[in-house]
């Protein structure tokens, strides 16, 4: 018999970094779901996932739940629901996957965030390919990562666990170069 | 080179890992008599083209779609990109 | 004043003085000159020895072409071999030395080669160096290498930082002269995102060198007002100092970017290697100055006239006191005109498409006087040539283009195949009048904005004159009358080509790499287009018969480290740490790479005095304790959905479909050749939902191969794959006594007694008060076995909770090699035996293999292999003499046969120390392997020159019966 609860380690030990009027910090995770989107009638799906939290962001974007949470879709058949934790419900279109210690996620925000990102990430990071509130995945530094625009000037990246601590020194060590 | 993603847009090829002629779709019933002789043509034997080529990629940065690309392979034009599953799915269709 | 031979006026900063050193020596320059400039502005004129003969060479160029002003750049580790001094922004303090000479610069000892000349022609080490032989590696060998290669290379590493990054476009621009300028204006002011890509410092090209007005302004002013304008717009990225290196597939252009002096730092990047994608390109790189072939043409003083006109009027430079001007179009006059009103003393203009031609010059360190052919000695010490211009075409033909031949301007021009969104402008197209330059720039800009869907203002015309000078077809002058150089930088003469084509060397391909033309740094910039002129002269087929060499990026030389970014040492690749790295850390572990991974190797704990002594230790504590060992890295695949039993079914050999939920079961994959992928377990937890491992090197390969089977061999099924390997902490528990340890750490009410969960039993639980948890009760040592999953967070905790449980248990944190040294004690096959050559038959784990289903790798795996190798199987290995080591990788033959592939049986593949047996044992692959058992081979490791004598048993070592794993 334990009497010894166990406390949870965050991902990245290493302290915000703010340079200038940018800022590189860890996020604290307050839960992560992977929404698993069975394709096949996208009309079901998407009335299928109104009912359970609110509207289904179209590919690429992002959504705020009923709840309050965050809902990325960065591909056809993946969502990622950032905040509250999603109880299960009886749907045929869709599963979910507790996937909070997977993902660490680290917040980018300020005046030198794009430039700090296009050291690292290949796709267009312009206004017009990628607007607020646009979310992809793709390759940061060779890492898979999914990048969220959240503002103008404020990214959230969400990258596996084990990467994290590489990835926020590396990107840190950009933040120190472009100022 | 950039592949356009039916889904996601225009992507760096880096994104993408290369698997080979899209005929891998093909796969022959392995329960089959003649299977012996089928899957050593599906497995061994390949054209080479020096021109169009479908191809077979998979988004392993991305999405991890599957895609198949429609690449000319002397001059490195994409004419044609579709998911790879909605070719699979035809071709089942069309058995 | 800064230098003797400073002139007035110019765009130099009379204000800001700098002082700088070569070859030891001090001088001042001001800023915003070259290193070139600044060694002319104080009279220096000798600045290095050719490559082959040793001969004293000068500034040549104002540019990007230089062939002859390499130096060495920096002392020690930060020391940059072959910069060219006309592209080096002067800096205070810098220090340059020449290079290729042996003794001070004035007086190299290796200039005999030059008297050698006669035996050094073209493609002489073709016909040298053969006899005797005995010379090739004791004598030729290193004296060739001794005296070939410019510069040298300091042996330290670089010091310096690099870095990369993608940008993204509607417009890239390259260069900003005139056309540039036009056409960045022209698109930026549509509102398209333009990128301006300029190799200089300063704006402008050739505006900068040349006396213009446009507007009503000058050149230079004009320029700078444009760039102004430019940096101003919020869509315009103006990158100066950064030279496009080549145009790749699909309007990718490779661009590198020096960082300027003052934004310049020890711990910041030097350059930064740009991927730029762009909708459009307008290529408006402008054009390279060609020179005359003439005896002797190669004298320090001896300059391109575009270049002399650069140092007079934007450096504010005499190249010399005495100028003369040799050209063969009508540009000659108007120059000595403007050169004369800056204040040189003009010695001649000598035009050379005319008679008298050119005979000769003299000044061994300088030059003096040029000779005509009618006898008159001109005396002059700098001497301005101009044989016309040549297009800048390269990004143009990167892509497998051809040059077209113009006659009316005598060059080569992008052919009218261009790149898809690629535009020429300006003098790169061939248009060599300002107007005509802006107006196509203009155009060009226009055309690119409007393509990219923007609506661009209309823009007036400017006010400009449209000067231009087309040169005379190619001649040599007075040949065959003293030696008149083609290529500066390796050295090759006119003499050399005709000797190429006297043996047989006659396509322009051949030409090049028999005469080593075009091979230096320069790349032939100067030097190519009379070196195909003279060939085709040879061959009498005409230029654009003869056609050029292939163009290849890069444009110009990239260090090796701007290509690899940040990508070396730690940068190299991704480090990725388990949830318990700070763990195993604080506790002693020692790490190895696995693949991305860090991994624990050991934990040595004090007193011990090498890995076998701690190893040993953790894998007896394994089989007579309990060990917990750090298992996250292995691949986790979260699988669901309707038809998830069916899918798991067909992508494994062996059975699944008939599995029981709770239940978790060893599955070995096949690849389509019946070769085994991987092998690993497959738990399922619900009725629709299994989880699949992987091991720790093929989870992300395992994971495409799933991907390919769903959606393009099986797109029918219903089921979903998540990668799910860093949602878990793993920690395996294993020994006598790790049922008794797991007791501690499980919470009521699960049953964790051998009848409530038997061996092969899978669980959802909870653990320690609460935290969720997964349980598998499986076993890779051969112990009694369990893996403990909680989610990633809590990996640390629960480690630390369970050495904090089990101390009194004797619990042992054990690493890689101990978990290696206990499978091989078991016969478990891992890596080694898993090496992409081996079917389940090989490895005794044929009767795995399903009869009734079709699956992956079902028909060619029972396929008779043709060389025999078809009957290897999988064994286990003892040295007769216990004492004496196994080597991994020895191969095994009969005693008394030869060692020879022919009597080769087999191999060794893992090989341990047995801590349990006392002595060495191995796993290796031999043919007839069952037979064997009982019989004695030889080891034989023919790299070490060692044989050992063995015995071949069964593979499984410890507990063959399996009973411990089930207790």
């Amino acid at each position: 018999m334990a009497d010894h609860r166990l406390a949870p380690s965050p991902a990245i030990t290493a302290a915000p970094l703010e340079i200038g009027e940018t800022r590189l910090a860890p996020r604290p995770s307050g839960g992560v779901h992977m929404l698993v989107l069975s394709a096949g009638d996208p009309a079901a799906l998407a009335a299928e996932i109104e009912a359970a939290f609110g509207p289904l962001p179209a590919i690429g974007r992002s959504a705020r739940t009923r709840s309050g949470a965050m809902l990325l879709r960065p591909s056809r058949e993946r969502g990622l629901c950032i905040g509250s934790g999603l109880a299960p419900s009886p749907a045929t279109g869709f599963h979910s996957l507790d996937q909070t210690g997977f993902w660490a996620m680290i917040s980018l925000q300020g005046s030198g965030a794009r430039a700090v990102l296009e050291r690292h990430w290949r796709p267009d990071l312009g206004d017009v390919a990628f607007p607020r509130g646009a979310v992809a995945q793709s390759s940061l530094s060779g890492v898979s990562a999914t990048l969220f625009r959240e503002a103008a000037d404020s990214y959230l990246i969400l990258v596996p666990r084990s990467y994290a601590a590489w990835l926020f020194d590396d990107l840190a060590t950009t933040l120190h170069w472009v100022r | 080179m950039i592949i356009y993603h039916p889904l996601l847009g225009p992507r760096d090829s880096d994104e993408f890992t290369y698997l080979g002629d899209a005929s891998l779709i093909d796969r022959p019933d392995g329960l089959a008599e003649d299977a012996a002789a089928r899957f050593a043509e599906y497995v061994y034997m390949r054209d080479n083209p020096a021109g169009t080529h479908r191809e077979l990629w998979f988004h392993a940065a991305g999405d991890q779609s599957w895609l198949v690309v429609t690449r000319n392979t002397a001059t490195h034009e994409i004419t044609h990109v579709e998911l790879a599953s909605d070719v699979a799915r035809a071709r089942r269709a069309g058995r | 004043m800064s230098g003797a031979f400073r002139l007035s006026g110019g765009l130099v900063d009379r204000d800001h003085r700098l002082r700088f050193a070569f070859n030891g020596r001090q001088y001042e320059g001001l800023a915003g000159d070259t290193l070139a400039s600044a060694l002319l502005a104080n009279g220096v004129r000798l600045v290095g020895r050719s490559f082959k003969y040793h001969r004293p060479r000068g500034i040549f160029s104002a540019g990007s072409e230089e062939p002859n002003a390499l130096v060495t750049l920096g002392e020690g580790r930060a020391a940059l071999p072959n910069t060219r001094a006309t592209m080096v922004e002067l800096t205070d303090g810098i220090a340059a030395f020449s290079q290729n000479h042996l003794g001070p610069l004035g007086f190299d000892p290796l200039a005999v080669t030059d008297l050698l000349a006669p035996f050094l022609g073209a493609g002489f080490y073709y016909k040298t160096f053969m006899w005797p032989k005995a010379f090739w590696e004791r004598v030729y060998e290193p004296l060739i290498r001794k005296a070939a290669g410019l510069g040298r290379l300091p042996t330290d590493p670089d010091p310096r930082l690099y870095d990369k990054g993608h940008l993204h476009c509607d417009l890239l621009v390259v260069g900003a002269g005139p056309a540039g300028l036009a056409a960045a204006r022209a698109a930026g002011a549509a509102g398209a995102r333009v990128i301006l890509a300029d190799e200089g410092f300063r704006p402008g090209g050739r505006l900068l060198a040349e006396r213009h007005e446009i507007d009503g302004m000058s050149g230079a002013d004009w320029a700078a007002a444009q760039w102004q304008a430019l940096a101003a717009l919020p869509n315009v990225r103006l990158m100066p100092r950064a030279t496009a290196l080549g145009l790749y597939d699909h309007g990718i252009a490779g661009v590198l970017e020096r960082i300027a002096p003052e934004a310049r730092a020890v711990d910041k990047p030097a350059e930064i290697f740009w991927r730029v994608r762009a909708r459009r390109i307008v290529l408006a790189a402008g054009a390279t100055e060609r020179p005359l072939v003439f005896p002797g043409n190669d004298r320090p003083g001896i300059m391109l006239a575009g270049a002399v006109q650069a140092f007079v009027n934007r450096w504010a430079v005499a190249p010399g006191r005495r100028v003369a001007i040799l050209a063969n179009h009508d540009g000659g006059e108007a120059l000595a005109a403007e050169l004369a009103g800056a204040g040189l003393d003009i010695a001649a203009v000598i035009d050379a498409r005319g008679d008298p031609q050119v005979l000769g010059t003299k000044g061994r360190g300088g030059l003096r006087s040029l000779t005509l052919a009618d006898g008159r000695r001109i005396a002059c010490d700098a001497l301005a040539v101009s044989g016309g211009w040549s297009p800048n075409l390269h990004l143009a033909v990167h892509r497998d283009g051809k040059p077209a031949w113009r006659d009316d301007i005598q060059a080569f021009v992008p052919g009218a195949a261009l790149p898809d969104g690629l535009a020429v402008a300006g003098a790169a197209g061939g248009s060599f009048g300002l107007r005509d330059c802006l107006d196509e720039g203009t155009r060009a800009g226009q055309a690119a904005a409007t393509a990219c869907g923007f609506r661009p203002p209309g823009a007036p015309g400017f006010t400009t004159d449209n000067t231009q000078h087309p040169p005379a077809p190619f001649r040599e002058l007075s040949p065959g009358q003293g030696r008149a150089w083609v290529d500066l930088q390796n050295d090759v003469t006119a003499k050399d080509i005709r000797l190429a084509h006297r043996e047989g060397f006659r396509s322009v391909e051949h030409l090049k790499r028999y005469t080593t033309l075009g091979m230096a740094t320069d790349q032939g910039k100067t030097g190519n287009l009379a070196a195909l002129a003279l060939m085709a002269q040879q061959t009498g087929r005409g230029i654009p018969e003869t056609g050029t060499t292939r163009y290849r990026p890069p444009y110009v030389p990239v260090s090796l480290g701007a290509l690899a970014g940040r990508e070396g040492g730690r940068g190299f690749k991704p480090v990725r740490r388990t949830p318990l790295h700070d763990w195993s850390a604080a506790r002693g572990a020692s790490f190895v790479e696995s693949g991305l991974w860090l991994r624990a190797e050991w934990f040595a704990q004090d007193g011990e005095s090498g890995w076998r002594d701690s190893v040993d230790r953790e894998v007896m504590a394994v089989r007579t304790a309990v060990g917990i060992c750090d298992v996250s890295t292995l691949g986790k695949i979260d699988i669901q959905g309707r038809d998830a039993a069916a899918f798991v079914d067909f992508v494994y050999c062996n059975g699944f479909a008939k599995l029981p939920v709770g239940r978790v079961r060893y599955g070995l994959m096949l690849r389509e050749d019946g070769i085994v992928m991987d092998d690993g377990t497959c738990a399922r937890l619900g009725e629709h939902h299994y989880l699949m491992t992987t091991t720790t090197a093929n989870a992300a390969p395992v994971f495409q191969h799933l991907e390919f089977v769903r959606q393009c061999l099986r797109p029918d099924l219903d089921v979903h794959l998540v990668p799910d390997t860093d949602s878990w902490a793993q920690i395996a528990v294993a020994g006598p006594k790790a049922r008794a340890l797991l007791t501690r750490l499980v919470d009521a009410p699960f049953d964790i007694s051998n009848a409530g969960f038997p061996f092969m039993a899978c669980a959802e639980l909870t653990v320690c008060g609460g935290t969720k948890a997964r349980l598998f009760r499986i076993s890779f040592s051969g112990e009694l076995g369990y893996e403990l999953a909680v989610p990633a967070p809590f990996g640390s905790a629960l480690a630390e909770a369970m050495t904090g449980a089990g101390a009194d248990l004797g619990v042992t944190p054990y690493g890689v090699e101990a978990l290696n040294v206990l499978r091989i004690e078991k016969g478990h096959v891992s890596g080694p035996e898993l090496n992409g050559q081996t079917a389940p038959a090989h490895l005794g784990l044929r009767r795995m293999a399903a009869q009734g289903k079709d699956y992956i790798g079902r028909v060619l795996a029972g396929r008779t292999r043709v060389d025999g190798a078809e009957t290897a199987r999988l064994v286990g290995l003892l040295p007769c003499d216990r004492a004496q080591p196994l080597t991994a990788g020895a191969h095994l033959l009969e005693p008394g046969a030869p060692r020879t592939q022919a009597h080769d049986l087999g191999w060794i593949s893992s090989v341990a120390f047995s801590p349990s047996l006392g002595h060495d044992i191995g796993l290796a692959l031999l043919n007839d392997g069952a037979a064997r058992i009982g019989t004695r081979l030889r080891a034989v490791d023919a790299m070490a020159g060692a044989e050992v004598e063995v015995e071949i048993v069964s593979p499984h070592f410890i507990d063959p019966e399996g009973a411990r794993q089930r207790g």
